[in-house]
């Protein structure tokens, strides 16, 4: 848990501008979405227009900037590890057709 | 219905500093704004499922393109607007147990990872549903 220190740190202005920031990069998903480009292109720059968002609101929000260094070396790779293991069985779906009963 | 997500975040980390700083009545009023961000999100998301009902999408039909989009569509909402609902729930338990003195500003803080964490499912769900929804 975060000290009363790091809380007070942590102003409101501080909050309001994370807010502002989250919103202007809501308006640019938005706008990117509407934008005649590849889909693969799409995808990489809305989910990492996202990454951006939800880093900013766990930096912040959840306060895990004014955390031990030592809890975010243990949250984050656990979290990329997860991400990883859920698309483990992802390169199946390269070879479905291969597998598909004739 | 991002922007009720959003601002409810806001009021939730004010809520939390205001707890953390022993201001007990200033909390539970952030509290209560985030709730109502919470259930505001949930009305605008009800209205939002019955009209995409009205017009014929269902967990297994989508007069528009692929009928897995209605399965992928109500799945993914439907579980996180529960989640929404029992983040409204809580913390409304929250703002009593805080306003009567038998909550403390740590409990405040753990309802409030929840609900940022509420929020954060919401920064994928809107790209991934409703932004590439048009492309596909």
């Amino acid at each position: 848990m975060a000290t009363g220190h790091t809380h007070a740190v942590s102003t409101t202005k501080v909050f309001v501008w994370v807010w502002s920031f989250l919103v202007l990069l809501t308006f640019v998903e938005v706008f990117f979405a509407y934008r005649r480009m590849s889909l693969e292109l799409m995808i990489v720059i809305l989910l990492g227009l996202s990454v951006m968002k939800s880093a900013l609101i766990m930096a912040y929000f959840m306060h895990l900037k004014f955390e031990r260094l030592s809890l975010v070396m243990t949250l984050i790779p656990a979290l990329v590890i997860l991400i990883c293991l859920m698309f483990i069985s992802f390169p199946d779906s390269v070879r479905i057709h291969q597998l598909t009963p004739r | 219905m991002t922007a009720c997500l959003l601002s409810s975040s806001l009021t939730m980390v004010m809520a939390v500093a205001a707890a953390s700083q022993g201001e007990r009545k200033r909390a539970v009023r952030f509290i209560l704004l985030t709730m109502a961000g919470g259930v505001l999100f949930d009305v605008l998301h009800i209205h939002e499922w019955l009209g995409l009902i009205h017009e014929g999408v269902t967990p297994s039909s989508n007069p528009w393109g692929v009928p897995l989009f209605g399965a992928t569509f109500f799945g993914l909402t439907g579980l996180h607007m529960t989640h929404v609902t029992i983040g409204v729930i809580y913390l409304g338990v929250i703002a009593i147990g805080f306003g009567r003195s038998k909550f403390s500003a740590e409990d405040v803080e753990v309802s409030g990872l929840y609900w940022h964490f509420v929020d954060l499912v919401w920064m994928f769900i809107l790209p991934m549903v409703y932004l590439l929804s048009n492309r596909i």
